[in-house]
C-alpha cells in the first residue's frame, strides 16, 4: 500500500527481467530470499 | 480505466516491486514500487484520475505529469500483454 512507496518520487516503470525456459517454467530467489507467485492458471 | 492481470499472469511481491511472470511466454517483469503501487490500485476499482491525485499531493508534483506516468504504465501493463482493461 502507501507505506510502501519510495519517500523520494520514482515514476512507475515496468522493466522485462527475463524468460523461463520450457524447464523452469512455482517461485525465485531474490536478495537472499524466496519468492512464489501467486494467481495464474 | 480498470485493469486486471490476465487469467495466466501470476504476480509476487518483492521489497522493491512486484514480480509478473506470464505463464503463457514464460517471460517475468519488474514493476518498481510505485508502478506496483499504481497497478494494485487500477485492479481495486480507483480511477487514474484519483491516482495521480494522491500521488501528486503525496510528493508535491504536478498532477498532469503524475497522471502521465500512471496512464504510461497502464499502457506499457496492457501491451505487454499482462494486463486488459477490466
Amino acid at each position: 500500500d502507501e507505506q510502501t512507496l519510495p519517500e523520494v518520487y520514482e515514476p512507475p516503470a515496468l522493466l522485462a527481467v527475463g524468460e523461463f525456459t520450457e524447464d523452469t517454467l512455482i517461485g525465485f530467489f531474490y536478495d537472499n530470499s524466496f519468492f512464489t507467485f501467486s494467481g495464474g492458471s | 480505466m480498470n485493469l486486471r492481470l490476465r487469467p495466466d499472469v501470476a504476480s509476487t511481491d518483492t521489497p522493491d516491486g512486484t514480480v509478473l511472470l506470464d505463464q503463457r511466454t514464460g517471460r517475468y517483469w519488474q514493476l518498481n514500487r510505485t508502478g506496483a503501487h499504481v497497478l494494485r490500485q487500477l485492479v481495486a476499482g480507483h480511477d487514474v484520475d484519483g491516482i495521480a491525485a494522491r500521488l501528486s499531493a503525496r510528493y508535491g508534483l504536478d498532477v498532469g505529469q503524475v497522471r502521465r506516468d500512471v496512464f504510461d504504465v497502464a499502457d506499457r501493463l496492457c501491451a505487454a500483454g499482462l494486463a486488459e482493461v477490466a
